[in-house]
């Protein structure tokens, strides 16, 4: 196992980057480990782990056939904890912990192991752990999203992707609302009925929501609702852009959530369709290998530096 | 089980879309009745069953589905359509001054909204709803009917109840062409101004789906307005003076696009008492809601006996590609459509779904969670910024 800084005296917990989006097949993987190498590049010590519970393939992206230890081993307890099950790879300073592909065992994480798996990440020897999380908006997704100090949506420039992104934010929003008001009924009922979008009580906004919660009770039920929404703090990304109008698309996102959901999304800019990643996928080639002069990881590059310039607040 | 009459492409439409645009074609009462168990909160589904009874002259049964259908548009908060299926519900029995007092009470309490027609109706008085309602004239359009043409006297306005309209105003000499204007349910439009006088059509308005129209002439609405000043009031505060640009309509509007609905696939299992008869089908769903789901059965099913597929017990998942996104529904086929070619039909399941923990309805209400007004917005947005 390679741990490089191992030595290095921590006294805080890694940053951790969580990549979701929503739909398969626009690059989450992809962008998980191009931002990793970015973050390995500059420096720093970098865990990236498959995050896709049920559907692990990251590992395929780093030439990895067959992982000799999983996530699951340490859910099984085989493993004390995550940083023995960690893989280096052929980038200085990142290593992977490969997802399980036992499907049902982590598809259906309990709470506990969730808890558990997210507790372990905090205790991880590096400085950055990037999170490569699976396509919907299941619950834990959004939890593992959620509990990140940087939160990425990705995209392509297509209108489907751009709705299922925009759809895992919302999704998001009202995750953080729902566990907000669970030990509160009547404030648990409106949000749920709030998350359809036909509902009878007419709202139609998240700001509607908020007014009708100061309008049912307290106020203050509201502006803490809304403190906690301030904590949502997606980075939209452009995967697979051609042309520079097509890196627009994290501003319908940005300009749509600020109207409906009250949280005010960043634009972490876009990444170039680049040919030489589609023929380093089909090959099994490890992206490590990628031309650092490359287009995809030059736009990487530049997307860790701006969001490390502009800091990030834990969750 | 109605024979093939058209081809549908239904990969690529809502099948309750086509349902309603008359793609698919039902005309058998009871496979309605199926469908709506399926969909027992859907009006547009309820409008065309009680359409389809006043064909039939099955006028009480028709009269309950019209107001049934009126009261779950009110409570999506579409006061036109509601408006318009009370008057066919109220056109064999008149309503009682009581039921007319009431349903006026439900269109302001319920009515609303930014779109022009939901503003207008939600917000007139009993007297002056009433004045409108009874004057109201139902235009039914088919694709490319032309409503008016520019210069043709305006003869009325219109309201569209449902389906779509492009409105192109005339090109200004040395300007670049002007863009038609898509109009949408509750839209207005008709050159009505100024009321005393006449006046002319300053663009050409055509249907682009079979729509669903009611007008009121410019002569019925002058006197309504004399009577009721109010009305114009609202009317003039909907409209607005076009200007020299050429791309502004001469009534406000607000919604623009069409809803989309994401399609996603499902595996469908057939439960059968003997296990080991259990096989699965795949399809795609694009109408998903609580109550049920309408999915088209993929290729390799055309010569599947669908007939024997109707009440069976089912368990059924959502996928996203290879993966399951919602599993653990489980249900039963209530209705079931050939469409397409009689050489390569395609097969319709409507199932229901039985009771579901709350959580797989929490899972299910967070599949389609965006609102009209959200794709609407991703999409014009995306037609503005994205589109090459």
């Amino acid at each position: 196992m390679q741990k490089q800084n191992i030595e290095k005296d921590r006294t805080q917990s890694p940053q951790i980057w969580a990549v979701g989006g929503g739909k398969g097949g626009i690059g989450k993987s992809v962008i998980s480990i191009l931002i990793s190498m970015a973050l390995a590049e500059n420096g720093k010590d970098t865990v990236v782990i498959d995050g896709d519970l049920g559907g692990a393939n990251l590992h395929t992206f780093m030439g990895i056939r067959t992982p000799s230890r999983t996530l699951n081993d340490f859910i099984r307890r085989q493993y004390a904890t995550l940083d023995d099950v960690c893989m280096s790879t052929e980038q200085k300073g990142l290593r992977i912990i490969c997802g399980a592909s036992e499907v049902l065992t982590l598809a259906n994480l309990q709470y506990t192991q969730k808890t558990k798996i997210l507790q372990a990440i905090a205790r991880i020897e590096a400085d950055h752990v990037v999170l490569d999380l699976g396509a919907g908006t299941g619950f834990n997704t959004l939890d593992f999203f959620l509990s990140a100090h940087r939160q990425i949506v990705v995209m392509t420039p297509q209108p489907i992707a751009i709705q299922n992104a925009y759809a895992f934010v919302r999704n998001a929003v009202y995750r953080t609302l729902s566990r907000l008001t669970s030990r509160r009924p009547s404030l648990g009922d409106l949000v749920k009925a709030a998350m359809d979008p036909k509902n009878d009580i007419r709202v139609r906004t998240v700001s509607g929501l908020l007014d009708k919660v100061a309008e049912n009770g307290d106020p203050k039920d509201a502006a803490e609702m809304a403190m906690h929404l301030k904590r949502i703090h997606p980075t939209l990304v452009t995967n697979m852009a051609r042309e520079p109008r097509d890196k627009n698309a994290g501003r319908i996102i940005q300009m749509v959530s600020k109207k409906h959901l009250m949280i005010q999304a960043e634009i972490g800019g876009g990444i170039y369709f680049d040919p030489q990643i589609n023929a380093m996928v089909s090959a099994m080639e490890p992206l490590t290998r990628v031309d650092r002069a490359s287009n995809a990881i030059q736009s990487a590059l530049s997307i860790v530096s701006h969001l490390e310039n502009t800091g990030g607040d834990p969750c | 089980m109605n024979e093939i009459k058209q081809y549908a492409n239904p990969d690529q439409e809502s099948v309750i879309g086509q349902i309603l645009d008359n793609q698919i074609d039902i005309n058998s009462v009871a496979e309605f009745e199926d469908l709506l168990r399926v969909f027992p909160d859907n009006a547009d589904l309820y409008r065309k069953y009680a359409d389809l009874l006043a064909d039939k002259k099955q006028v009480n049964a028709a009269q309950r589905a019209y107001h049934k259908a009126a009261t779950l548009y009110l409570d999506a908060g579409l006061v036109l359509q509601a408006i318009v299926a009370k008057i066919l519900a109220w056109s064999t029995v008149k309503p009682s001054h009581r039921e007319g007092i009431e349903f006026h009470t439900m269109v302001r309490r319920k009515g609303g909204g930014d779109m022009p027609s939901q503003v207008l109706f939600s917000q007139l008085k009993y007297e002056e709803i009433v004045a409108l309602m009874l004057r109201l004239t139902r235009v039914r359009l088919s694709p490319g009917d032309v409503v008016y043409d520019t210069g043709q006297e305006s003869t009325g306005i219109f309201f569209i109840v449902s389906g779509e309209l492009t409105e192109t105003l005339p090109q200004i000499k040395g300007a670049e062409p002007p863009a038609a204007i898509a109009l949408a349910e509750n839209d207005i439009f008709g050159d009505i101004f100024p009321l005393e006088e006449e006046s002319h059509c300053l663009a050409r308005v055509v249907a682009t789906t079979a729509a669903e129209l009611v007008k009121i002439s410019k002569p019925v609405l002058k006197a309504a307005c004399y009577r009721y000043p109010r009305i114009r009031e609202l009317l003039e505060r909907l409209s607005r003076i076009r200007t020299p640009q050429g791309s502004d309509r001469a009534w406000q509007t607000v919604r623009r696009s069409c809803r989309y609905c994401l399609p996603a696939d499902i595996k469908i299992e057939f439960s059968s008492a003997d296990d080991e008869n259990k096989r699965a089908v795949h399809g795609t769903i694009r109408d998903l809601s609580t109550g049920g789901i309408c999915v088209v059965l993929k290729n390799d099913t055309t010569n599947y006996d669908i007939e024997a597929l109707l009440n069976q017990k089912t368990n059924l998942t959502i996928l996203e590609g290879n993966r399951t996104v919602i599993d653990g529904l489980m249900g039963a086929v209530v209705w079931r459509k050939t469409a397409g070619q009689m050489t390569h039909p395609t097969h319709i399941l409507g199932i229901k779904f039985d009771p579901m923990t709350e959580e797989t309805a929490i899972a299910l209400n967070a599949f389609c969670t965006i609102s009209n007004d959200e794709q609407d917005m991703i999409w014009n947005l995306w037609n503005h910024l994205v589109r090459h």
